[in-house]
């Protein structure tokens, strides 16, 4: 089966980039540029490339001072979760895990398969061609709050 | 309007078009009132009281005892694949995701809007009653950064079950061991509480899984794979997917 299309994937239903601190702690925009993308098959696109609203107006509106951030330690059925963000240009450029949960061989193996995906995910920009993205991957409890805290740390400091 | 918020432990994303900031916050209070009654990592919810036996069936919530009833009859159409029971003991997170969904649309129909997307952990309902046509990515789980195959739906559920850490395990209720047959299973159909129970049940049947959803639910598609990254779907999800 060919793949439809080779496209930077950010996770929309996770929505990481849009982890700004706002006071409720979640996350808004409004859908201008999102709803008319009708197109189809309009090839790949890369984050470079993209000249979309949205990638403009997440760039706009995450304000991020250089350096790297601490998230909070979260506690999981599976043991506690803390990463780090690292931003460079005002732009999240890399994220480290500082406490991954980690017991058995098993846990091991899937952990290692499925962290590396939610960090790109993280750092890539939003396909304008996607709206949602439907994946089994979503399986990271407290790494998104971690991020979350981490990105508040980054955005509180400018 | 879209929105993203961790509830329940994972991402949420909304999608609404036209909906202001008091509707999304409307949303996010319903799903964080499920999380409340029904999180097992919550040791005050209603489900972790039960488990506890802190409180009885008897003293089950009217939605309490819609979703227990629900998750007999999921394990009854799903001949004992979906099982809320699957780890010893009551836990029906795994029809809460979907049904937290369904909830959730509610309130957004409520409020008089028919176009919307709702995003729970990586299950998808996307819904549109104009010219809208939602625009729905399934992840590759072999490939890091890519998309599997693009959905072009207007209404359509979409839900995938897969490998998850020890502890968000689907069990395979048959053996009470995590199911570990195959890689993903992804369902879409009409209705995201059932695209939901299938996936999961689907997963955890493993390597027959297509045939036994097809058997489960006709009218719904799916598509699976295996651990050894080999892809295969029902035709009528073949139908679904854009091609290159």
């Amino acid at each position: 089966m060919k793949r439809a299309l080779v496209v930077i994937l950010a996770i929309a239903v996770l929505g990481i980039l849009r982890l700004v601190s706002t006071h409720n702690g979640s996350t808004t925009s409004t859908d201008s540029s999102q709803s008319s993308a009708t197109n189809v098959n309009t090839g790949s696109q890369t984050s470079s490339d993209s000249q979309s609203a949205t990638s403009q107006s997440d760039a706009a509106s995450a304000k991020y001072k250089d350096g790297t951030f601490a998230g909070s330690a979260e506690d999981t059925p599976y043991g506690t979760v803390k990463v780090a963000a690292v931003i460079s240009g005002g732009k999240i450029t890399d994220i480290k895990y500082l406490q991954m949960p980690n017991d058995e061989g098993h846990t091991q193996e899937v952990t290692a398969y499925a962290e590396p995906l939610l960090k790109q995910a993280a750092i890539k920009k939003q396909s304008p061609n996607i709206d949602f993205v439907s994946g089994a991957t979503d399986t990271s409890f407290g790494f998104k709050a971690s991020l979350q805290a981490a990105l508040d740390a980054a955005a509180s400091n400018t | 309007m879209r929105a993203n918020k961790i509830i329940m432990g994972t991402g949420v994303s909304l999608d609404v078009p036209g909906a202001n900031q008091s509707l999304i916050d409307a949303v996010f209070t319903r799903l964080e009132d499920i999380d409340a009654r029904f999180s097992t990592y919550k040791k005050s919810s209603d489900v972790s009281r039960f488990k506890t036996g802190e409180i009885a069936e008897k003293d089950f919530s009217q939605e309490m005892k819609q979703v227990f009833a629900a998750c007999k009859s999921a394990e009854a159409q799903t001949n004992g694949y979906f099982s809320a029971w699957a780890s010893g003991s009551y836990d029906p997170s795994g029809y809460v995701k979907g049904w937290a969904i369904a909830e959730a649309a509610k309130v957004i129909k409520k409020a008089g809007h028919g176009t919307y997307c709702i995003g729970i952990g990586g299950d998808i309902l996307a819904a549109s009653d104009g010219d809208k046509v939602w625009k729905i990515a399934i992840e590759d789980p072999r490939a890091k950064n890519e998309i599997l195959a693009v959905a072009e739906v207007k209404n359509m559920a979409v839900a995938t079950s897969g490998n998850y850490r020890r502890g968000a395990h689907i069990i395979n209720p048959k053996n009470r061991q995590p199911a570990d047959e195959i890689l993903s299973m992804t369902v879409a159909g009409p209705e995201i509480i059932d695209a939901d129970v299938l996936a999961t049940a689907g997963f955890a049947r493993g390597l027959d899984g297509l045939n036994a959803i097809a058997e489960w639910a006709k009218d719904y598609r799916a598509l699976m794979i295996d651990k050894t990254g080999r892809l295969f779907m029902t035709e009528n999800m073949q139908q679904l997917l854009v091609k290159d």
